[in-house]
């Protein structure tokens, strides 16, 4: 087989083994990590069950009937709490909850708002910039392909 | 999970303490599981489900990174198990310090697709970041002044040698 159809096949290979990775995950996760969609069309499957959520925040909050909507992007989640806990929004980030299903009603378990947690994602760009340096510090681009810069004036790696 | 800048720092650290050159690959790996997997991020601005978040979640697996890292090393006219070795000890080190991470559920998924047992030390809640950043700088600028005042160490046949007696040796066998 010519190395070119090797290269070809080899990768072709790789890329559907990372394709049916994602798409096994993107399809069984309710099984394991129910979303909000799923909890709510079928409450009755997860019974008895503790599920996380993590991504979103507190958007209501009824103090009266200790009620709370969580949200998660397009999802909402009204969940009862008790007077063990003191729910709020979060500022400049997520909330975690830990939510108990009972017949069909959503109880609140556990609640943390993960304050400021935005700025992670802030400092988090300076990465990028402290890698870029490192990398073109290293690394130059000859017609495909990344070679050491070393290399060029002779080193031993390329 | 920390922010990107201390998977960096350590990435650095550990290329200062085992001298690994090019640094750029192990950061590369520091950073890939992020910045595959955090696209889903995009709920932030744009209101969507949970689906891009679990589609994207292989890429954040010890299985996604070796797959990613057979794929990313053929981009580099370089020594491909070396390339391959340096990006797994940076997705390594980052997985790992996510695990130090705690979650009520869901922590890192070691074993996907296998298993979906979830695993982690939990010792700080992901928004305590800057706790593990200011301890990762401190270690980072200690590695670098100790490497100034004292020579580094080459692991050679199994016998400790410094730089200058590499150097000798090397002058004699020319």
């Amino acid at each position: 087989m010519k190395p070119f159809m090797k290269s070809v096949l080899y990768n072709t290979i790789l890329i559907l083994a990372i394709i049916s990775l994602c798409a096994y995950s993107y399809l069984s996760y309710n099984k394991y990590y129910p979303s909000i969609t799923a909890l709510k069309e079928n409450p009755l499957f997860y019974d008895g069950r503790t599920v996380e959520f993590r991504s979103g925040d507190i958007t209501k909050l009824n103090e009266e009937e200790k009620t709370l909507i969580y949200t998660s992007g397009k999802e909402e989640l009204k969940i009862s709490y008790d007077k063990r806990f003191s729910p709020r929004a979060t500022n400049k980030g997520q909330t975690s909850i830990l939510v108990n299903v009972n017949n069909g009603n959503f109880e609140l378990a556990d609640i943390h708002n993960h304050d400021n947690n935005y700025w992670k994602y802030i400092i988090s760009v300076f990465c990028i910039v402290i890698f870029i340096y490192y990398f073109f510090k290293e690394w130059s681009l000859d017609e495909f392909r990344l070679i050491p810069k070393q290399s060029k004036s002779g080193g031993k790696n390329a | 999970m920390p922010d990107l800048v201390s998977h960096v720092l350590i990435a650095l650290i550990i290329c200062e303490l085992f001298s690994i050159k090019p640094k750029s690959l192990v950061i590369l790996g520091a950073i890939l599981p992020d910045i595959t997997q955090k696209f889903y991020l995009v709920h932030l601005f744009i209101p969507t489900s949970d689906g891009p978040y679990w589609l994207l979640l292989p890429f954040h697996t010890p299985i996604g990174q070796i797959l990613l890292s057979f794929i990313i090393i053929q981009l580099f006219r370089f020594d491909r198990k070396k390339a391959f070795i340096y990006l797994t000890i940076g997705w390594s080190s980052h997985i790992f310090a996510d695990m130090f991470s705690r979650h009520f559920l869901l922590g890192q998924l070691l074993l996907f697709p296998l298993s979906w047992k979830s695993f982690e030390f939990g010792l700080m809640w992901f928004e305590q970041y800057y706790i593990i950043l200011a301890v990762l700088i401190v270690i980072y600028l200690s590695t670098k002044m100790l490497k100034s005042h004292f020579p580094p160490v080459y692991f050679t046949g199994g016998l400790c040698k410094n730089k200058q007696q590499v150097e000798n040796e090397n002058k004699k066998s020319d």
